[in-house]
């Protein structure tokens, strides 16, 4: 899922038409981008409402900052950066109005409450346990693992250290599975 | 042997994405022959890893990309509005300094017709040696 279906001509034009305000071409960047947004905004934030907030807020401040992007990075790259900032902004504002612990104890809440089949899937486990990593490993399995950037990559995005982003992989990973192992009812 | 036991957790995670050093793989690799454990935590990290990139992709609701749209042509004319008014406020700006270098122009000329009818005081609020000292200039 690291790139979109656009290739590296078409994504140049397109953008030159978005820029010069075509609706049908920024539409298509919409389109071609969305999922790619999804993954990073609800990797980060989980499926909640404001997920779908933050994702409109990507493109209109890709939008604006149009004349500023001169085709350096690709597309998909450059979105991913702005939904990571924003998604980190919004952990950062639910985090002040300290609803972060509200919302982590109503996931676990909720999967205690849903069916046992329910509960034993690990899918929906691993997204649950996501939602309580740290934002700043909580990003990088993100980009690695839900938008399938290799670990060269995600240091780019996050212009990162290539040795900070592997080491905090592994921490991730590390956590990550401390987190899931209670919730599958096992032994850490 | 916590301290050992967790940098040998840190280098099995660590070996899933890059490759390590020849000295910590055969480290890695004698203990993992002779710990059932870390054989264990080895597969239930390689399942973690599958489990997480086969995550169904992720999308938002049908109508996402027309909601993106409706905003897009809000912010379009937004910043057309703004455009047009920065554009107006120039072009106005531009016109007045041309007519006022224009006037100023004219008076000197007027000024040099008229042999020094007015002076150089009244049109450019300046002394007459700075004015002369002005015309002396290489370029007048």
């Amino acid at each position: 899922m690291t790139g979109s279906t656009l290739d590296l001509e078409r994504e140049k034009e397109l953008l030159q038409r978005a820029r010069d305000g075509d609706e049908e071409a920024f539409r298509e960047i919409v389109s071609s981008h969305q999922r790619q947004v999804a993954a990073t905004v609800m990797g980060m934030l989980g499926n909640c409402p404001e997920a779908e907030d933050v994702g409109q807020e990507v493109f209109i401040q890709f939008f604006r900052s149009l004349h500023r992007f001169r085709g350096e990075a690709r597309i998909a790259t450059y979105l991913t950066r702005i939904a990571l900032n924003l998604a980190v902004n919004e952990l950062r504002r639910r985090k002040k109005e300290k609803q972060m612990l509200a919302a982590g104890a109503e996931g676990l809440f909720m999967s205690s409450t849903t069916s046992l089949e329910e509960k034993k899937d690990s899918r929906r486990l691993l997204q649950q346990a996501l939602q309580q990593l740290d934002s700043r490993f909580r990003e990088v399995i993100v980009l690695r693992f839900l938008n399938g950037y290799s670990s060269e990559e995600t240091a780019r995005i996050l212009k990162l250290p290539l040795g900070t982003v592997l080491s905090r992989l592994a921490r991730a990973q590390m956590k990550l599975r401390e987190i899931l192992l209670p919730l599958m009812g096992k032994e850490p | 042997m916590i301290i050992k036991k967790k940098s040998l957790r840190y280098l099995l995670y660590r070996s899933f994405e890059e490759k390590l050093k020849p000295k910590e793989e055969a480290r890695l690799n004698r203990i993992l022959e002779n710990s059932l454990d870390l054989k264990k935590e080895k597969e239930a990290v390689r399942q973690m890893r599958q489990m997480l990139s086969d995550i169904p992709e992720f999308d938002f609701s049908p109508d996402f990309g027309e909601r993106v749209m409706r905003r897009w042509r809000e912010e379009a004319s937004r910043e057309g509005r703004a455009r047009s008014f920065d554009e107006y406020l120039s072009s106005f700006f531009l016109k007045l300094a041309y007519i006022g270098t224009a006037v100023a122009l004219l008076l000197v000329i007027i000024n040099f017709i008229l042999g020094d009818v007015l002076s150089s005081e009244e049109i450019l609020f300046a002394s007459d040696s700075v004015y002369e000292t002005l015309l002396n200039l290489p370029f007048f």
